[in-house]
């Protein structure tokens, strides 16, 4: 899924490392996720979001629109 | 997420790195299966045949990457240089997860070398065998759930990948095997066949799922 994880923590000033310490996860973690190769899970996204201080439609982008 | 473009230079470490990784990986394993084949055809481990030649190079396909891995995690700055990683401080981070991971397919390498190596003519009495394999086993599965353990949400996912293409290859390679021997077209597997084969599947799965995620391509 498309998303601004690496913009965020880039404005920042924190390096991959550092976000991954900050979560609790590992540095691969954060790269996968960054370069699209891993949807975190829900808590994490969580977390996230709650770090970056947005939402978490803010940070993963989902072009899905309901039927009408 | 915005386009990612290395620069040149990181694409040059990163050429460099598959180049490192794949050469020492290939001299390893080159050097590790001929000499395995040497000691074979000595008759240094006993009787060996084909079933056990197969579980052997399968065993030391386990403790190589269980080698490397512990020599590159108790080595970070060397092991940068040939694990997938960043830098070597991802190497300390991650070592407890990685060692005890290590340590995990040291044990189960060992677990079928052992068997392999036993029976009637082989260098392990059927007690020693049992006992050793049984020791080595409770070894592997304690150290593999440690890892498991200490992985965050990413291994964990990818483990759980990796054991649900383990059930399909089990059930194409091991089965198919399976129905053609029972129609006559091949001969049945042997008990120590289908234990390698297992071993086999469970370590291609994990390189599988890591791939179909494009978590192989250098870092």
């Amino acid at each position: 899924m498309l998303n601004r994880v690496k913009e965020h923590r880039e404005a920042r000033g924190w390096s991959q490392g550092e976000l991954a310490r900050r979560l609790g996860v590992s540095r691969q973690t954060v790269n996968a996720v960054e370069t699209d190769k891993y949807d975190p899970s829900l808590p994490l996204a969580l977390r996230m979001a709650k770090l970056f201080g947005v939402a978490v439609p803010e940070l993963f982008i989902d072009e899905w629109e309901p039927v009408a | 997420m915005m386009s990612d473009n290395p620069p040149k230079s990181d694409a040059a470490r990163k050429r460099s790195k598959s180049v490192v990784s794949l050469v020492s990986g290939g001299a390893v394993g080159f050097v590790g299966a001929s000499a395995l084949m040497v000691v074979i055809e000595n008759g240094w481990l006993g009787e060996v045949g084909p079933s056990a030649v197969f579980a052997l190079l399968v065993a030391l396909v386990y403790a190589i990457i269980g080698l490397i891995v512990a020599v590159g995690t108790g080595s970070p700055t060397l092991g940068a240089r040939v694990l997938n990683v960043e830098d070597a401080d991802e190497l300390r981070e991650e070592r407890p997860s990685l060692l005890t991971s290590a340590g995990g397919m040291l044990a189960l390498a060992a677990v079928l070398a052992v068997l392999a190596l036993s029976g009637e003519a082989g260098l392990f009495p059927l007690g020693w065998a049992t006992a050793l394999a049984g020791v080595m086993l409770a070894i592997g599965l304690y150290l593999s759930g440690q890892s498991l353990r200490l992985a965050d949400e990413l291994m964990r996912a990818l483990t759980k990948e990796a054991a649900e293409l383990s059930y399909y290859l089990g059930f194409v390679l091991i089965g198919g095997w399976a129905m053609l021997a029972h129609l006559g077209y091949l001969p049945a597997p042997a008990m120590l066949d289908l234990l390698s084969l297992l071993w086999a599947i469970g370590l291609l799965a994990a390189f599988w799922a890591a791939g179909r995620r494009g978590m192989l391509k250098t870092r």
